[in-house]
């Protein structure tokens, strides 16, 4: 069963990490659709640049990830 | 004379309608035994809040009130029309927090709360999400971050995925056939 996880720190950057389960893409398959699924007001990025849309936040560019470890 | 008057939100969150039960149960969360939530009927024009200062109309009734333990005034949350939240804070009063601090890496402003408690939603909202679509979620746990000054919020989920299974395609397999004709 592939299992993630979800970092969501106080200037509002989101890091998914795959951290079990997942083989090749499907990981990226799972967050998509999870991403696809949050109610209107929620906005994201590319997969890889995930980021919360209903934050406007007037700071540099954050930290965005995006990582599947085996 | 000062004035208590709401802010909003300077992280431009919104929260709608159908979400609004999910965003207090953020605000108890976040809270915890540091002090006293409550949350406002709809139906009603709010509750009322206490200051040292003048409250600013408009910002008299709030739609989640919260008393830190030890603060003589209240946290005023509050929905505004277009779906951002606003917070009426006296820094003074709740600022002296110890509870609040000891929560919160020894901080107790203003920003470090709306901060956290926006963090909170997000994480909050994922898990619900998940949850909604089969999903497992193993909590949401608040951590302090390296180095001791801030925190993050951290959730886990067993997605029931993990071999391609969003890809519906079936095989393609070889017939028996190797063809060839009469």
């Amino acid at each position: 069963m592939g299992r993630v996880k979800i970092i969501i720190n106080e200037n509002g950057e989101i890091d998914i990490e795959a951290i079990a389960g997942f083989e090749g893409k499907s990981c990226q398959e799972v967050i998509d659709f999870l991403v696809s699924q949050m109610p209107a007001g929620f906005e994201f990025e590319t997969l890889e640049t995930i980021r919360h849309g209903n934050f406007a936040q007037e700071v540099p560019v954050p930290k965005q990830k995006y990582v599947q470890e085996n | 004379m000062s004035t208590t008057q709401k802010i909003k939100n300077r992280q431009g969150l919104k929260v709608a309608p159908e979400q609004r039960e999910l965003f207090a149960a953020c605000v108890r969360d976040l809270v915890g035994n540091a002090g006293k939530v409550e949350v406002s009927d709809s139906s009603s024009k709010g509750l009322a809040i206490k200051s040292r200062h003048y409250v600013a109309e408009g910002s008299k009734y709030a739609d989640i009130r919260v008393r830190l333990t030890g603060a003589s005034a209240d946290i005023g949350i509050y929905y505004e029309e277009d779906g951002s939240v606003s917070i009426a804070w006296d820094s003074y009063v709740v600022g002296q927090s110890k509870a609040l601090k000891e929560k919160l890496e020894g901080r107790s402003d203003r920003n470090t709360f709306e901060a956290n408690l926006n963090a909170s939603f997000v994480a909050r909202t994922f898990e619900q999400t998940a949850l909604e679509n089969g999903m497992i979620s193993h909590g949401i746990q608040r951590m302090t971050n390296e180095g001791g000054k801030n925190g993050r919020f951290e959730i886990e989920l067993d997605t029931g995925f993990g071999g391609g299974l969003f890809d519906k395609k079936e095989k393609q397999t070889l017939g028996t056939s190797l063809g060839g004709g009469l």
